[in-house]
């Protein structure tokens, strides 16, 4: 999911949405083609972006190593004595 | 020189003792005595020990179900001040505890309690981690256990996600402003969903970190929802309590805030076949619709036919009534008609008859002899014609 792309969430809630109505009924002849064919194009967006999911990991700067953890600890330590 | 009015010294003292920062947040240990309730509710007595004594209260408000026993040795947190109606030194409490519990496990109650007064543990102000969480933040030990269960556990249960590692210790002497240190990176991390707070089991149970007064504020103030699973069997930590979602390990905190991508492909599948159904449904429906039209119009077909001969039939009786009324008039038409003629004057005229009129005066006929005298002039009409005549 890159900026721009439309995320899983949208697509999904979409998908509900879609999947109610037509479990709503109430719908025309045209209506209910027109929302059965959007919900197909949704299911296979999900799809797709599921199958090609793969778990990214990603890690901050460490703080544990380095002058820089102690000068934040002395920093955090003159802040938690505040307010 | 001049005298100090006793208010003034008094007033004076308290104000130096309420100024200093050691005396307005600490704990006391002595034993109680002199001990009452007032009947607003408010608790007076005494602490002392071996060398010395001060008054105490415990106000109404503050553990209003608290009962202590003259005699019994309390942990006391407070602040010192001057009870200015009498020259005192006072302490005024707002926790007390049991010594027998021990200092650590009283403050770790009174900062409970205290922070659970503030609000830190509403309900109300529990977050739910989103549905789909995008970018998750872990802050944890960077070679832990728990580290890598949280990464198996992401990987099978929901991959679309991005695990943003803020590495922390999470024991130690270090671990409280690591901690903060790391939250506070995280807090930076751009589109953050969720955040997890874990710690792996491990043999010793130090959990000082998380019962610490800043890590809670800090779970409280982060700007998203905050999940712990911090492996501990024991009573929850504050950390636990003011999180907005606790899980009892590190993977259960995943699951917390995670859907299964298994899961979620049946839900897709269930709703595609749902989606399938009701069209299918309104397509039938329609069909239904077409089919019931057509069959009301097929029944109604014969009732028309049935109609057009009724229709015609009627005509063909009217048509007959007509005619047989026609001739019956006409043939009552012609019998006056024969009557009439019957009735004709001139009919008789024929038969040899004449009509006799007087010419003079008015015309009119003569139908006896009284009518006419000698020398009258007369018309004769006959069947062909008329004649003049004279009486004599």
């Amino acid at each position: 999911m890159n900026a721009g792309e439309t995320s899983f969430e949208e697509l999904y809630a979409r998908l509900e949405q879609t999947a109610a109505k037509l479990e709503q009924g109430n719908l025309t002849l045209e209506e209910a083609l027109r929302l059965y064919e959007e919900g197909v194009a949704l299911v296979a967006q999900l799809r797709a972006i599921l199958s090609k999911a793969e778990l990214r990991v990603r890690q901050l700067h460490d703080r544990l190593a380095g002058d820089e953890t102690v000068l934040r600890e002395a920093e955090f330590d003159y802040e938690a004595d505040g307010p | 020189m001049q005298a100090l009015p006793v208010s003034a010294l008094v007033a004076f003292v308290k104000s130096v003792l309420e100024a200093n920062d050691a005396l307005w947040d600490l704990w006391i240990v002595g034993e109680v005595s002199n001990y009452s309730r007032s009947r607003l509710g408010h608790r007076y007595f005494t602490l002392k020990d071996e060398n010395a004594v001060i008054a105490c209260v415990l106000f109404r408000n503050d553990m209003p179900d608290a009962e202590l026993r003259n005699g019994e040795r309390v942990f006391a947190h407070g602040r010192v001040t001057v009870f200015e109606g009498r020259g005192q030194l006072q302490f005024i409490c707002d926790f007390v505890r049991p010594e027998g519990v021990g200092l650590e496990a009283a403050r770790l109650e009174e900062l409970r309690r205290r922070l659970e007064r503030e609000g830190l543990f509403d309900a109300s102000r529990k977050r739910r981690p989103p549905r789909f969480p995008r970018r998750i933040g872990v802050v944890t030990s960077p070679t832990g256990a728990a580290i890598r269960d949280i990464e198996r556990v992401l990987r099978h249960r929901w991959p679309l996600a991005e695990l943003v590692l803020a590495p922390a210790f999470v024991q130690g002497d270090r671990a409280v402003p690591n901690l903060l240190a790391a939250l506070q990176d995280l807090a930076g991390v751009e589109g953050l969903d969720v955040a997890i707070v874990a710690r792996g089991g491990g043999a010793t149970e130090d959990l000082a970190a998380f019962n610490d007064e800043r890590i809670a504020r800090a779970i409280y103030a982060f700007p998203v929802p905050v999940v712990t699973g911090l492996g501990h069997e024991r009573d929850q930590t504050i950390a636990d309590l003011v999180a907005d979602v606790t899980a009892p390990t590190p993977s259960a905190a995943v699951e917390r805030c995670t859907p299964d991508v298994r899961e979620v492909w049946a839900t897709i599948a269930r709703l595609e076949r749902a989606m399938r159904s009701d069209a299918a449904q309104i397509i039938a429906r329609d069909l239904r619709a077409v089919r019931h039209a057509a069959d009301r119009l097929r029944a109604r077909a014969p009732r028309l036919e049935a109609l057009a001969s009724a229709v015609a039939h009627r005509a063909r009786d009217l048509r007959e009534q007509i005619q047989e009324r026609c001739a019956r008039e006409r043939s009552a038409v012609e019998a006056a008609a024969a009557r009439l003629e019957a009735m004709d004057p001139r009919a008789v005229l024929r038969r040899g008859y004449a009509v006799v009129e007087r010419v003079d005066g008015r015309r009119r006929p003569v139908t006896s002899v009284r009518h006419v005298r000698g020398g009258d002039r007369l018309t004769v009409s006959v069947s062909d014609g008329a004649f003049w005549a004279e009486v004599r």
